[in-house]
């Protein structure tokens, strides 16, 4: 168990940005511990359901390495680096010297710039007015204050109820 | 705030977080920020940077974010209460799933949830820009960074690695 927890690790490591899953690829359908298709369709799963799709990812391949207790083990390192890196970065910032603020103010714009970027890839996506009109509804209601739950209930009854009538309809 | 209330807030978000973490942080921010005056914006701010410059999961902003809200406890049950719900909702679905693919309302709810999740990114990138892009330096930096990323599409970490050298800089 401890070699795969390590390779769990150190994606853990060495996952920035997005497409973060492409970490777990590398480290467990390229190096033949796990089938090619069972890794996507687990990918297609988390990314379907909610939660972060990388650590969602990250639980069902230890699923399929080890089951539960290795899944959970797989989580716990995975988030290891970043924790023990963000609280070491929670006393520094506690020290209240300026050029701290001035490096997280960067970090921040960088990083909302990268959201922007990917919002724009992902909006690109989008199939048809329709999908298009279900985006604008949800972000128009959570960003006048409709609380999320409410809003995604309401927005994904009508996509649900359209998607279905048109699947219905289809020659 | 209360361990509790940390507990309920980050329960309910992580059950509707289609998209992933970064899909809840307009509805974080009306919760903690706005409603309950549990962080202050800026360290809501801090929270979402510290979660970008780190490795792993980008949705360890709930450690910070647990952790100005109600000290060490509440950074570990922000992340227990994000996380476990949908993990256990995964190891269901996963073990039903060549069956539930198959029916169509499901199919129609997959199709549903993109553009939904397209829909909270949009509102957390706004809830997230309005306070950050306040002056016209930060405003052509985080231009230039959407556009280098969108364009080039380097490692994201490069672009935060830049904007936090300006930023040391005192440039932004």
């Amino acid at each position: 168990m401890a070699p795969i927890l390590w390779r769990f690790f150190w994606v853990g490591l060495t996952a920035f940005g997005a497409a973060r899953w492409t970490n777990l690829e590398a480290a467990f359908v390229r190096t033949g511990l796990l089938r090619e298709e069972d890794f996507f369709r687990d990918l297609a799963i988390s990314q379907t359901l909610p939660g972060p799709a990388f650590v969602n990812l990250t639980a069902l391949c230890g699923m399929r390495l080890g089951g539960l207790g290795l899944a959970a083990a797989a989580i716990a390192v995975v988030l290891l680096p970043g924790v023990v890196t963000i609280v070491a970065a929670l006393a520094w910032l506690s020290t209240g010297d300026p050029w701290v603020a001035r490096l997280f103010h960067g970090v921040l714009v960088g990083a909302v710039g990268v959201l922007a970027a990917s919002l724009w890839r992902s909006a690109r996506r989008l199939n048809g007015w329709f999908a298009a009109s279900l985006a604008a509804a949800t972000l128009l209601l959570v960003a006048i204050g409709v609380p999320m739950v409410a809003a995604v209930l309401g927005v994904g009854a009508i996509g649900v109820i359209r998607y279905r009538w048109t699947a219905q309809t289809l020659p | 705030m209360s361990v509790l209330d940390v507990a309920l807030v980050f329960l309910r978000l992580g059950a509707v977080s289609f998209g992933g973490g970064t899909s809840v942080l307009a509805e974080l921010q009306h919760e903690l920020v706005d409603l309950r005056g549990a962080l202050t914006q800026q360290q809501f701010l801090t929270a979402y940077a510290l979660g970008q410059a780190t490795p792993g999961p980008g949705v360890l902003f709930l450690v910070p974010m647990g952790f100005y809200a109600a000290g060490a406890p509440g950074a570990v049950v922000a992340v227990v209460a994000f996380l476990v719900p949908p993990l256990l909702l995964q190891i269901v679905v996963a073990r039903q799933w060549e069956r539930l693919s198959r029916s169509p309302w499901i199919r129609a709810l997959d199709r549903t949830l993109v553009p939904i999740s397209v829909g909270l990114i949009g509102a957390s990138l706004h809830a997230l820009g309005v306070p950050l892009l306040a002056d016209a330096r930060t405003l052509i930096a985080f231009v230039a960074a959407a556009l280098i990323s969108a364009i080039f599409r380097p490692t994201p970490g490069l672009i935060v690695l830049a904007a936090a050298v300006l930023g040391v800089a005192g440039v932004l």
